[in-house]
This record gives structure tokens, C-alpha cells and sequence, in this order.
């Protein structure tokens, strides 16, 4: 867990104060899209939580639907 | 609004598409396991149904040489519906992205470095990684040529080195599998590796071709790549005959099999370079292709500064996607494939068809 978020606070300082600095608003909120979703996933698993896979339950779907060999 | 202004060649983009397509060679076990010894035969099948895609793709890129795919997307459907449509081709790249990291990690512990945990690899491979991304795509194709050189060379010497042991009767029966099966194996084939070139839509900017130039070198590329895929499939079979669908990695198999004396043995270990030479190359390109789509969207200044933020997320996600290895193979034979369909055939024929209607692009833009 430490490790998960030294790296992900590494990220912040490097790319995220930057553009803060230079008041990037459309990057800043792309920054942080990518950053919260890589953050959540990567707390959730070292936490032991079981992410369920997106492939597995598209496949769920489009087996529901007749679509799939 | 170009985000990477960096310009590659006509050369670097055609070994680009080759080394894309070569870098598939690690999956042809879930097409040896649907079309056993016929595999080859689904690869010839898919290179047909893939000229027409191939050309689609060409035609795209010559009507719209200054736009990206998410620029073309919203050219044609209206910029909030483009986005939308835009919104899913950037989870479809961060997913082949994060698929593809997925398999070197696994191949490489596998391979080479039996003791050493996933998420050491594959946050490394990364790393270095994104330190190409971050000086764009013409750092990215600067070595493509050599990795293709490098990988054809490998390619003839596994092929003279299992020549004793090539077997032809191993071909044996064709046509024999129910025709479902071909159709399930061409499917395969065309949707991965061949439709995965749909990502060169996003680096037509910075290709400036001629429309003769754009032809040559996008089938001169795919001609080497596919070149590749059907050498690779037939010396599994002629080596491996009717035990080839058991292994999860035919090619490593076949090349365990070489012994010409004590001093040549154990080449495998020239595949496993090989391959993960060309899936680093081609998840940098996917990387790359990610992170611009990300930065399109969302109309940013720079993409420099999501390189690090991607990678994280693509990192992490790539641990979420399947179980194990055999989920992994499961899905890309019965799920995948149909999936794909969607953002790598329909897609674009859709904005092809609409961009005819609408007679796009308008004049001042040609």
C-alpha cells in the first residue's frame, strides 16, 4: 500500500503541480480522469478487494444475447 | 490541433504495421486451438477478408490525411456524438494496451525470469515505456525497421533449425473441421492482430503520404506482417502436427525442439527475445495511441503530462482483466473477436459510409 501511494504521489508531483501552476484546466481534469481511476483500482487491489474483470462480464452480456461462438 | 507534432516516415510507418502484426505471433494459440492443423489456412482466409478492412483503413487515412480518428469521429458524427463514440475507442485502446501488457509480463515470467513477481516486470517495462511516449511517436518508430529485421532474421534461422524435424503429413487432413470453425478462426484472425491496425488512424497526422505512398506502405507493412503470422503457423504445425493445440505456446514448444548438438540447444530463448522485443514495441504504440486519444478528447495542451497518470492506470487495470491466463485464452476465442468487431470493422465503415453521404471532408480541407 505505501508503495501504491508514494508512486501515485510521485505522479502528482511531477505532472500534476505543473499544470496547476499554469492553470491547464482541461488538462488538469484530464490528469486527473486517468490518475483517480489508475489510484481507485490500484487501492483496491493491494487491499485484497476483488475487482470484477470487465471483460469477463461483457462476455457475460453478449453471451446473454446469443453472441458468441 | 495536432498534440504530437513529431513527422515519421513512409518506411517507419510500414514497419510500424509490420512489427504491430509480427508481435501477435505469441497469440496464435487461440487460433491453433479452434482451426488445429488448418490454422494456416484461417491465417490466408483472414488476410483475404482483412484486404477490403486494410483498404478501408487506407481510405480513411487518405480522405482525412490532417485528422486523427477522434478528429474524423467528430468531423463526421457532430462533436458531441464523436466524443461519445471517442469516449469507447479510448477504453478500447487503454484495454489492448493493458491486454498486451498483461501477456508480456506473463510470457516474460514464464520465459526468463521465473522468480520475478508480474507487477516487477510489467511496472518496469513501463517505465521505460513511457519515457518514449514522452518524446513521441517518431522516437517510438525510429527502430522498428531493426526490430523487423531482427525478428525475420530469427524467424529463417527457427525454421532451418527445425527443418529435420518438419513433418508435411502433419498438414493432414485439410478441410476436415466443421465450416464454423474456419468461420470462428478467420473471425479470430482478422479481429486479432489484423483489425488491431485500426489504431493507425490515430497517427495519420504525423504520416504525411501521398495517397499512392499511404497504399503502398500500409500493404507493404501488412504483406511482411501477415508474411510472418503464416510462417510462424505452418512450422508449428509441419513440427507439432495434431499435438499443437495442446500447448498454450506452440512456438516455444517447437523451438524446445531443436537439438543439433550440445551447442544448439535451448534457442528458444531467441523466440522469447524476439517476442518481447516486438510486444514492447507494440505496447508502446498502444501507450502512445492512449494516452493522444485521451488528450484529444480532452483537448489538452500537451499529452506529456497524462504520460505518467496512463501508465499508472493501464498498469493497475492490467491486473484486473482476467483471472488467469485460461479466462484469457476462453475469451479471446468466443468473446473477443465479436467485441472487436465493433471498433475495428463497423466503426469505421459506418463514418466511411456516413463521410461519403455528407460529402466529407469539405473542399478547402482535401
Amino acid at each position: 500500500m505505501a508503495l501504491v501511494l508514494i508512486s501515485f504521489t510521485l505522479i502528482a508531483l511531477i505532472d500534476l503541480v505543473p499544470l496547476i501552476r499554469k492553470h491547464l484546466g482541461h488538462d488538469i481534469i484530464a490528469f486527473l480522469l486517468l490518475f483517480i481511476l489508475g489510484l481507485t483500482i490500484a487501492i483496491l487491489e493491494v487491499s485484497g478487494v476483488e475487482i470484477p474483470s470487465i471483460m469477463l462480464l461483457l462476455g457475460d452480456v453478449l453471451k446473454s444475447l446469443g453472441m458468441s461462438y | 490541433m495536432r498534440i504530437d507534432k513529431t513527422q515519421i516516415s513512409g518506411v517507419q510507418f510500414m514497419f510500424t504495421v509490420t512489427c504491430f502484426i509480427q508481435s501477435s505471433s505469441l497469440l496464435t494459440a487461440f487460433l491453433s486451438e479452434i482451426t488445429k492443423q488448418d490454422s494456416w489456412l484461417a491465417v490466408l482466409f483472414g488476410v483475404v477478408v482483412c484486404l477490403p478492412l486494410i483498404w478501408l483503413y487506407r481510405t480513411l487515412m487518405v480522405m482525412f490525411p490532417d485528422y486523427n480518428l477522434i478528429q474524423i469521429l467528430e468531423e463526421v458524427y457532430s462533436p458531441v456524438v464523436g466524443k461519445t463514440i471517442g469516449i469507447s475507442y479510448a477504453w478500447f485502446f487503454i484495454t489492448l494496451t493493458a491486454l498486451n501488457l498483461s501477456d508480456m509480463g506473463s510470457f516474460s515470467k514464464l520465459t526468463l525470469m521465473k522468480r520475478t513477481p508480474d507487477v516487477v516486470l510489467i511496472v518496469t517495462c513501463m517505465l521505460v515505456m513511457a519515457w518514449a511516449v514522452k518524446y513521441g511517436i517518431r522516437l517510438i518508430t525510429q527502430y522498428s525497421a531493426l526490430f523487423v529485421f531482427v525478428a525475420f532474421s530469427i524467424l529463417i534461422a527457427s525454421v532451418l533449425l527445425v527443418l529435420n524435424q518438419i513433418n508435411l503429413q502433419n498438414f493432414l487432413p485439410m478441410f476436415d473441421l466443421p465450416a464454423i470453425k474456419y468461420v470462428q478462426g478467420t473471425h479470430i484472425i482478422s479481429t486479432i492482430p489484423f483489425g488491431e491496425l485500426v489504431t493507425l488512424l490515430m497517427i495519420t497526422p504525423n504520416v504525411k503520404l501521398t495517397r499512392r505512398d499511404t497504399t503502398k506502405y500500409l500493404f507493404g507493412g501488412f504483406t511482411l506482417g501477415w508474411i510472418t503470422v503464416l510462417v510462424v503457423i505452418s512450422r508449428d504445425i509441419a513440427v507439432l502436427g495434431n499435438t499443437l493445440p495442446i500447448f498454450t505456446l506452440p512456438t516455444l514448444v517447437t523451438l524446445r525442439l531443436v537439438n543439433l548438438g550440445e551447442a544448439l540447444s535451448r534457442v528458444e530463448i531467441l523466440f522469447a527475445i524476439m517476442l518481447i522485443m516486438l510486444l514492447f514495441f507494440k505496447i508502446t504504440f498502444l501507450y502512445y495511441v492512449s494516452v493522444i486519444t485521451v488528450a484529444q478528447i480532452m483537448k489538452t495542451k500537451s499529452y506529456r503530462h497524462l504520460i505518467l497518470a496512463a501508465g499508472a492506470l493501464i498498469t493497475a487495470y492490467s491486473f484486473t482483466l482476467y483471472p488467469s491466463p485460461l479466462h484469457h485464452a476462453a475469451s479471446a476465442k468466443e468473446i473477443t473477436p465479436i467485441l472487436w468487431t465493433f471498433f475495428e470493422i463497423l466503426m469505421p465503415l459506418l463514418t466511411f459510409v456516413i463521410a461519403k453521404l455528407r460529402k466529407l471532408p469539405k473542399e478547402k480541407e482535401v
